[in-house]
């Protein structure tokens, strides 16, 4: 590029600038902005500037490595004015006017030229996510300012931009992102195809693909009337068990769900599967979100306790649990500190965690906050501080909850006569029995003493409290245990209002509660039904914005807040702060439905987009290639559990059942080996129509992950995970290719498709097509594929033991295996 | 723009490989890649490292008791810190309270240089003369997760791509069979695969584990029947129609990266079996590594390999060694797990000089931060990031040297600080890459390793 040139670009870009910047400032993203602040403001900047006033050194308390540090300047104020150079410090000083700076020499004309030009033209600088994190100033005090940032504002329904494109005004959603895309200067997407749509909204709600006839149906319904059939389509879907299946298991990537505790004993939880069940129930029933809120983090203080309610409080206990701390006395703090930093980052979306051990750096969440939350909690009895400790074998009263009613206990009841008969009996014939007899007898009591205490009851892992009774809670100093500070109340977020909060002590109330008492469990201090009433408020505008915000994120691939967990100053602001607030409010005035939510996005413009690139567009693809405003759909690759799911579903193994312990696929030698008790924990024979249940059944331990699952990203479940990475690696096309999963499916696949479409090649290739993507194979797919089976009954004919039909066979599961192997097959468009 | 970038960012890239390659396979195309974005790159200017072995101790060697000798630490021992140290948080003790422990370990020195070595490590100590200690290095965090993402991809942020990623992406592979970037560990990786994550940059660039129990890498056996003309033929059929599909969805890497890796994985099916078969070693070799011995068996065999694949042009190899964390017992700790290491490390270095590889190859020691002059519980030490050693031998550097230096009580970095940053910029450097030029576009910044950070002015140093 020639000098000429770039000053012409140079130029016209400064004009640009000048026209877009009246009003708020700019935070431009167009190319020319993006090359002058990359090719001349940021290396002048990093050169002479960021050695004293970065992330090593901020001289004078002043950082100029960032807009937002710049604005909020050092202790001489504020480093740059925007649009006027002459009012800014940082002018002041290059010019040594004031201040000398950089110190060891003046920067030359042609460079101060370019600062001033930049603070003149409001000094942007690209990548909002950049700007706005600087260590916050002030401390414990909370200003204004941090109560007005986005996120803390209370929830306002704005109204719903007028679209002016007849095509896409049926839905709302559509107001706020078209109007976006409009001001942008970018194109939406024509709308996808009904083939398209149906797999994707299949994959979306269940995890599972549509079958061929479903699809047939949908297409020719959709010709009739596109709306009405996708909303009948959406209805069906939400009222499949799959949906909760597929749903539930969203949410306990959120709550860091796992059936072990982890390290290296990694000792299963015991009952932890029904709060699995739990929240697959409670999606597949629309359970009110505030509902559920309440459930989870106070199920036992409702005033309607039920079994569901109480198993929902496993919440607390399917974290990491340490059976061999270093520290005993930490180790209870640790635990605790799981259990805030799940409950603030799943229902607020904030990072609280960071402030265990000082303020938080970015945002309004000082020390005592943390603390705060944590005396909420602080009743609730440890799982235990070593491994000899209350545990489920040795008191499990610590941490089960029986799951009885009057029946249930009248039952017992008898059975513990019965028994005491027998002791009775027993004990009577010991007096008169032999050495040997003797023996045996005893081991017959022991068996009946130890049926004795430990009733069948039904149990649910859940919380307890330790009694009415509550221990004070104090600061910790750098979060040491050992190092107390002042002593704090339980008090919601400061920056959230701050309000003390009316704790009201449970003592009884409702049937199953009586009964509970009469069985020696505690009363509850209340303070967690407190806590979860202020989360679940519609006042509270952390919690409805935080799940639509997750809505959005699992149907499009990420959300309106690209950081779903973190909606403080290190995450990402909304790309659609007004539609996001539509939303908030939609959930809470429609009984926090969920399934509401579905039905908006499902049905809008925006959803329905095609993910196809218009090729002859480069302006979208260049202005915003990361797709953030949505001028089009994303194409997604489906996620662990649906790709395993997807696969069963085709092949024909898939069993529906729900629910229980879980499943068991098999693991070579090879990967049992790498626990620290090798098999340890693991069902090695289960039966083969077991192990075809839906993922969302294999049983999760933490130190064994399923490789399949494992490759293609499942998370580990140690901590909340809000967005699963997408990776793709070789052990992936090695484990769909080779693994002896995929050996199994594939011929499942092959003879299913045999019985279904006979012997002819093309019904069978037909068959085959419409099973794994829903549309029949082209003309020149045909001859491809048949060219395909072909050479491949010329390779296995090469084997003389197989006979002719054999052969075919082989043939043909090898073709099956391609389609699992397919980017159609795990790509949805 | 380079071809680095047009691959990365242009339509091309791995479909055209795909195709590329069948089109060879059928005879139709001689050279099958001009548009390889693994293919090897040149560097920024000439260097004599090629390909790296960082050997990573996941949760933090005391430097006091390993390559930071601190005798007068021994006659503080019992003490407080000095008031001006309490300022400075830790992760589970106090600095106000903390009082200081004696290095646990006596030092010796080794070599002509007569660099001082604890007797943790009498057999690494025999090759003192090619190992440059750094005594000075530091970083901002004291908790694991966010120190072991610092050392391995320069922020504390996760999402970023490791220093393999960087380097793969700068270098491209050697090997067209093998993953150019590999990991292996005795246990477990601490934050699992983010630590070897190829961030923002395109999937390709992604560490592969290698397993070191069972099967090395999964699932490379196809059904024994037919073997390799099989699994070429489906390859083939699955790459046909892949890039079909991509073909239509141009802008997409993913779709690119799942391509090239079915390509991957093929050639690795003949290329792994090969490499992790030991029988060839001879006895000699065995015993250099320790893998007959009970305790240096698994580190010694990951070492084996890890010499194995440098062999076979594999350009980043990282290899963790796990359970440093003596937040109790240092002693205990750390003595068990030296034996577990001393002699394979030692092997390696013996091995990769006496093979000629020793010169192209930077070893990297280091964990994510060291730990506590104060004590922690029983005779423990917690995380310490402060102030802490690597070293690094190979690559060109000239040995038996010490650069930087912690104050008399192994708290601070005072001499010659190296951030992870400048860490970072030195290893490209030494592998002739150029920190500030390596980048990436993302989210609308030219990205680095090193960020905004990061001088590679300690690279000369090693060097001379």
């Amino acid at each position: 590029m020639s000098f000429y040139s770039v000053h012409f670009s140079y130029l016209l870009f400064l004009f640009s600038l000048v026209t877009t910047v009246c009003g708020s400032d700019p935070v431009p993203d167009d190319k020319q902005t993006l090359q002058f602040f990359e090719a001349k403001v940021r290396p002048l900047l990093a050169e002479h500037c960021f050695q004293c006033h970065g992330t090593k050194k901020q001289n004078g308390g002043l950082r100029l490595d960032s807009r937002a540090a710049m604005l909020a300047g050092g202790e001489a104020g504020p480093a740059i004015i925007p649009h006027d150079p002459a009012e800014s410090l940082l002018i002041e000083a290059i010019h040594y006017e004031s201040l000398e700076m950089p110190p060891d020499q003046k920067l030359s004309s042609g460079q101060i030229q370019i600062l001033t030009e930049w603070v003149q033209s409001g000094a942007p600088w690209p990548g909002s996510s950049e700007v706005a994190l600087v260590p916050r100033q002030h401390g414990l005090e909370i200003t204004d300012e941090d109560r007005n940032f986005w996120a803390f504002r209370p929830i306002a329904r704005h109204p719903v931009p007028n679209v002016p494109d007849v095509t896409w005004d049926d839905q709302a959603i559509d107001g706020f992102i078209y109007r976006r895309l409009l001001s942008e200067g970018l194109n939406p997407s024509p709308q996808a195809t009904p083939r398209e749509l149906i797999r994707r909204t299949y994959f979306n709600l269940l995890g599972l693909p549509p079958t061929p006839d479903e699809v047939t149906q949908f297409e020719e319904a959709f010709i009739r009337n596109p709306l009405s059939s996708l909303g009948e389509l959406i209805e069906t879907l939400l009222a499949s068990q799959h949906y909760g299946e597929r749903w539930g298991r969203h949410w306990l990537d959120v709550v860091r769900f796992a059936q072990t505790d982890g390290y290296e004993r990694d000792g299963e939880k015991e009952f932890s599967w029904r709060y699995r069940d739990y929240v697959i129930q409670a999606f597949n029933a629309d359970k009110p979100y505030d509902q559920f809120i309440l459930e989870q983090l106070a199920g036992d203080e409702l005033p309607e306790v039920t079994f569901d309610s109480i198993i929902a409080t496993g919440f607390y206990r399917i974290g990491v649990w340490d059976d061999e701390p270093d520290v005993k006395a930490a180790a209870i703090y640790d635990n605790l500190d799981d259990i805030i930093r799940t409950t603030s980052e799943a229902f607020l979306g904030l990072t609280i965690g960071c402030a265990r051990c000082h303020d938080h750096k970015f945002d309004p969440l000082p020390q005592a906050d943390y603390y705060r939350l944590q005396a909420f909690f602080k009743n609730i009895t440890p799982v235990g501080t070593d491994q000899s400790e209350t545990h489920w074998k040795t008191n499990p009263a610590a941490i089960y909850t029986p799951l009885i009613d009057q029946q249930v206990i009248t039952q017992w009841e008898v059975t513990q006569g019965e028994l005491q008969s027998q002791l009775a009996q027993l004990q009577a014939r010991q007096e008169n029995a032999d050495e040997e007899a003797k023996k045996r007898l005893d081991e017959q009591i022991t068996e009946i003493e130890t049926k004795l205490k430990s009733p069948s009851y039904p149990q649910a892992l859940s919380v307890r409290e330790k009694g009415p009774h509550v221990e004070d809670t104090f600061i910790l100093v750098r979060g040491n245990h050992l190092t107390k500070g002042k002593q704090v109340e339980p008090q919601f977020l400061s920056v959230l209002g701050s309000e003390k909060a009316n704790i009201q002590p449970i003592s009884s109330g409702g049937d199953y509660r009586d009964l509970l008492r009469n069985q020696g469990v505690q009363p509850t201090s209340g303070r967690r039904l407190a806590l979860a009433q202020w989360i679940a408020s519609p006042d509270n505008p952390m919690t409805a914005r935080v799940l639509v915000n997750r809505i959005w994120h699992f149907h499009f691939g990420h959300g309106i807040v690209a950081t779903p967990s973190d909606f403080g100053r290190t995450g990402q602001p909304p790309s659609h702060p007004e539609l996001l607030d539509w939303l908030a409010s939609e959930l809470i005035d429609h009984d926090w439905s969920i399934k509401h939510i579905h039905r908006l996005i499902l049905q809008s413009n925006t959803y329905r987009q095609s993910s196809r690139q218009n090729l002859d567009d480069h302006h979208s693809q260049t202005k915003d290639p990361g797709n953030t405003l949505l001028w089009r759909q994303h194409l997604r690759r489906l996620d662990a559990e649906s790709i395993r799911d997807a696969i069963l579903s085709v092949s024909g193994k898939l069993n529906p059942e729900m629910g229980g312990r879980g499943i068991f696929p098999k693991l070579s030698t090879g990967v049992l080996a790498s626990q620290s008790r090798p098999g340890n924990g693991w069902l090695q024979d289960q039966s083969e129509i077991q192990r075809a249940r839906r993922s969302v059944y294999i049983f999760s331990k933490r130190t064994l992950g399923v490789p399949l699952m494992e490759s293609l990203d499942a998370p580990t479940p140690d901590k909340p995970e809000p967005s699963r990475q997408t990776t793709t690696i070789a052990p992936q096309a090695l484990i769909l290719l080779n693994s002896e999963f995929m050996d199994w499916q594939t011929e499942a696949f092959a003879k299913r498709i045999a019985a279904e479409a006979g012997g002819d090649f093309s019904n069978r290739l037909s068959r085959a097509y419409r099973l794994a993507f829903g549309r029949y194979p082209t003309e020149q797919e045909t001859a491809i594929s048949s060219e395909f089976i072909k050479r491949q009954e010329s390779q296995w004919a090469s084997l003389e033991s197989l006979n002719k039909d054999e052969v075919g066979d082989r043939a043909f599961i090898e073709f099956c295996r391609i389609l699992f192997n397919m980017n159609e097959f795990i790509y949805i468009d | 723009m380079n071809r680095r970038e047009m691959l990365c960012k242009s339509g091309f890239g791995f479909g055209a490989i795909a195709a590329a390659d069948l089109l060879a396979q059928d005879g139709q195309l001689a050279a099958a890649t001009e548009f390889n974005p693994l293919a090897p790159q040149t560097p920024d200017f000439a260097a004599k490292a090629k390909r790296v072995i960082f050997i990573f101790l996941q949760g933090g060697p005391s430097h006091i008791e390993t390559f930071d000798p601190k005798p007068a630490l021994q006659k503080w021992d019992g003490e407080l810190l000095p008031e001006s140290f309490r300022e400075f948080d830790l992760a589970q003790t106090n600095t106000a309270d903390g009082r200081l422990l004696g290095p646990l370990f006596p030092y010796h020195r080794h070599g002509e240089s007569g660099l001082e070595i604890s007797t943790l490590f009498p057999r690494i100590g025999q090759h003192a003369d090619e190992m440059a200690v750094i005594r000075s290095c530091y970083h901002e965090s004291f908790i694991h997760g966010a120190a072991v993402t610092i050392m391995s991809s320069g922020t504390i942020l996760l999402g970023h791509p490791t220093v393999g990623a960087w380097v793969t992406y700068g270098l491209g592979s050697e090997s067209d069979r093998l993953p150019a970037y590999v990991a292996m560990t005795d246990a477990a990786f601490t934050n699992g695969v983010a630590c070897i994550s190829s961030g923002f940059l395109p999937a390709i660039y992604q560490g592969t584990h290698l397993r070191t129990t069972g099967a090395p890498i999964m699932n490379l056996t196809p059904l024994k029947e037919l073997g390799q003309d099989r699994q070429r033929q489906l390859l083939n059929q699955i790459n046909q129609w892949n890039t079909r599909h991509r073909d239509a969805r141009p802008h997409d890497s993913r779709l690119d990266a799942r391509i090239a890796n079915y390509e991957l994985a093929f050639r690795m099916q003949t290329a792994a079996p090969d490499l992790i078969d030991l029988g060839s070693e001879s006895q000699t070799t065995r015993n250099l590594y320790g893998l007959d011995g009970e305790e240096t068996k698994q580190f010694g065999g990951m070492c084996l390999l890890a010499r194995r694949m440098a062999e076979r042009g594999v350009r980043y190899i990282h290899l963790a060694s796990s359970g440093w964390d003596a937040h109790g017992e240092c002693r205990k700790n750390h003595l068990e797990n030296a034996k577990k290491i001393d002699q394979p490390i030692a092997g390696l270095l013996t091995d990769l000089k006496q093979r000629g590889l020793l010169e192209e190859t930077l070893v990297v020691w280091a964990g994510e931060f060291g730990r506590t002059p104060i004590m922690q519980g029983k005779r423990g030490r917690d995380h310490h990031p402060y102030g802490f050693s690597c070293w690094m031998a190979g690559g060109g550097i000239r040995g038996g040297k010490v650069i930087g230096a912690t104050d008399e009580f192994g708290f601070h970095a005072v001499e010659d600080r190296v951030h992870a940053n400048d860490l970072h910029a030195t290893m490209l450097s030494l592998l002739g890459l150029e920190h500030e030029k390596l980048t990436y576009l993302f989210e609308g910044r030219e990205r680095r390793l090193t960020d905004v950070g990061g001088s590679n002015d300690l690279a000369q140093r090693l060097l001379s």
